[in-house]
């Protein structure tokens, strides 16, 4: 404020001085005094700008001011409603095949810059899919971002997992061109599971000249597990358990993404690895030996795997993805009636292999300003031993405008290992379809 | 034969040398500013990209890099298209990736060129792109220019 003041008492001076040359022009020859104005209006033209500059700077910093009370902290969010109908099965929620508006999701984010290396901010999230989620709003995210070199970063809190190249924003439908991911490798039954960690994490940028350039991100913490969510109500199917609670102490995932010399490609290899994960349960009345008794499922050992590449050129983004996971499987009950009237500790139910993979290739198009068409062909293979699912789809979104877009979504789908009994009861049809349709608001 | 081949070769090259003049009058539509008091004077391609993506946060001297964008029009488009090899539309969606998971908020934006201007001139470390013909010898920025590759 005082240099500025400074630079307008500078300009008056100047301004006066002007005026003052002015008054003596009496006393000067016709030519030396036309040459006298011709000077006097070169610096009358430079000092008004110099005064208009001033004006912008001081325009301008008041702007800011504003902008620095009001963006102090930002607030980002969406909010999507959905459609659902199959022509045959019932696929996510009970009531698919007579159409669900069951399929929504809501999120509102806080977050702001404290320092010019740490930065903090949170996700509210909501959604309701079938029996999942009900609307109960959870924490997405919430974390402490502090990034101490652009190759070197720190996390802490509660943060997205990069699982393949799109489960950090699977949440987020105005971020893609389809409605559903695809699910040989973004499994909507492990979407809630998979959504974040709860721990720290460390990342960062590395370039490498003309060879392009690296990302990382490593994260180690545990996973939410709920009794209600997707992981127990896929532990549950057809079983005659009910799982009570659901523990992931021990994670760890980290992802490498290369940023290739190609403008436009990069491909991406993911590696996780949980520990420890125990799914306590009941028997319901439908087991044989009798109901309550408590059984605990041990998963251990269970790696992951993803393998991505991504080539955006102009208009078109094609991508692919592959993805396996394994673990050990040993379920244990307590309390188990081996005869009548005995029991027995630490009985041995069951012991397997989990072996989970797929892999799906797809493109997308963006025609202009407000159309995009894509399509995915994916294939899964959700437990070891089950039948595969082959999923073709064909996405189109419409950006209505800056804030709304609606997509609408056809799938045609040959198998059902990726169906769950408890919502198929009866028989279950190979070849089906279903239509989806989406509007979301974002802002 | 020879000489047909010779012909098609020289009117491809003269083809070629046109489209490439046409592409670097197209990149001269766009100038690059910074900030007067920053010490740089020339950055390659990549280094550009790698700072409007928000991968790359400080300057040489540690001075924290501030982008700064026009909210759209064909300076806006250009600009992404030649240097950052994105659409308005997939730029678009990288931030908001960038937002919705919690790890940048968006680029500050300005609806005029003069506003641009302004702020670069005025912000330490600001960077931004504007036309040619909205600059004027009385503004204070300094123009950047790209390392043409070895």
């Amino acid at each position: 404020m005082v240099k500025r003041n400074k630079r307008i008492a500078c300009v008056m001076i100047a301004v006066l001085t002007v005026c003052g040359f002015c008054a003596n022009a009496n006393a000067a020859t016709e030519s030396a005094l036309t040459e006298v104005v011709k000077q006097q209006a070169v610096q009358i033209d430079e000092l008004r700008s110099e005064l208009d500059e001033l004006k912008n700077l001081t325009a301008a910093d008041e702007s800011d001011g504003l902008d620095d009370f009001f963006g102090k902290i930002d607030i980002h969010g969406f909010l999507s409603q959905g459609f659902m109908k199959t022509s045959h099965n019932n696929y996510l929620t009970e009531d698919s095949e007579n159409g669900s508006f069951q399929f929504n999701e809501v999120g509102i984010n806080f977050s702001t810059q404290l320092s010019n290396k740490l930065r903090v901010g949170m996700q509210l999230f909501s959604r309701d899919l079938g029996d999942l989620g009900n609307n109960e709003v959870i924490l997405d995210w919430a974390y402490a971002d502090y990034r101490w070199q652009d190759w070197l970063g720190f996390r802490a809190g509660r943060i997205k997992m990069p699982f393949g190249l799109y489960n950090e924003t699977r949440d987020f439908d105005m971020l893609r061109t389809s409605i559903l991911l695809p699910q040989g490798v973004y499994d909507e039954g492990l979407r809630d599971t998979l959504s974040a960690i709860n721990g720290i994490a460390l990342y960062g940028e590395i370039p490498l000249d003309t060879l392009g350039g690296l990302s990382y991100q490593t994260q180690y913490g545990f996973l939410t597990g709920s009794e209600d969510g997707a992981a127990a109500a896929l532990i549950e199917d057809g079983t005659a358990f009910n799982v009570t609670d659901v523990e992931i102490p021990r994670s760890a995932m980290g992802q490498l993404q290369w940023h290739t010399p190609i403008d436009g490609l990069r491909l991406a290899v993911t590696g996780g690895f949980s520990d420890g994960m125990t799914a306590d349960m009941d028997t319901t009345s439908d087991f044989a030996l009798g109901s309550d008794i408590p059984v605990r499922m041990n998963l251990d050992d269970i790696e992951t795997v993803v393998l991505s590449g991504e080539y955006v050129v102009g208009d078109w983004t094609l991508n692919a993805e592959w993805f396996k996971r394994t673990g050990d499987i040993v379920t244990t009950a307590n309390n188990f009636p081996v005869a009548p009237g005995v029991t027995m500790d630490g009985v041995q139910l069951n012991k397997s292999k989990l072996e989970m993979k797929g892999h799906y290739f797809g493109a997308a198009y963006r025609f202009n300003d407000w159309f995009e068409l894509g399509s995915y062909y994916s294939i899964s293979t959700p437990n070891f031993g089950a039948s595969k699912t082959k999923d073709l789809a064909l996405s189109t979104r419409f950006d209505l405008t800056e804030n709304w877009i609606l997509k609408l979504e056809g799938h045609y789908l040959d198998g059902n290992s990726i169906l769950m009994t408890d919502m198929n009861p009866g028989d279950m049809e190979d070849d089906w379809f279903m239509f989806l349709a989406k509007v979301t608001y974002s802002f | 034969m020879f000489c047909m081949l010779a012909a098609i070769v020289m009117a491809s090259s003269g083809t070629m040398s046109k489209t490439m003049a046409a592409e670097e009058k197209k990149k001269q539509q766009t100038v690059l500013i910074v900030n007067p008091k920053l010490t740089v004077e020339d950055m390659t391609k990549k280094h550009l990209a790698d700072i409007f993506l928000g991968k790359k946060t400080q300057w040489p001297d540690k001075t924290p890099v501030v982008f700064v964008m026009l909210k759209g029009g064909a300076v806006h488009k250009q600009f992404l298209k030649d240097f950052v090899g994105k659409t308005e539309s997939q730029f678009k969606t990288y931030w908001k990736k960038q937002v919705f998971t919690g790890k940048a908020k968006m680029p500050k934006d300005f609806k005029t060129e003069k506003e641009l201007i302004a702020y670069v001139t005025k912000t330490k470390g600001a960077i931004g792109y504007v036309s040619p013909k909205s600059l004027s010898d009385k503004d204070k920025v300094k123009k950047l220019s790209i390392k043409k590759k070895k």
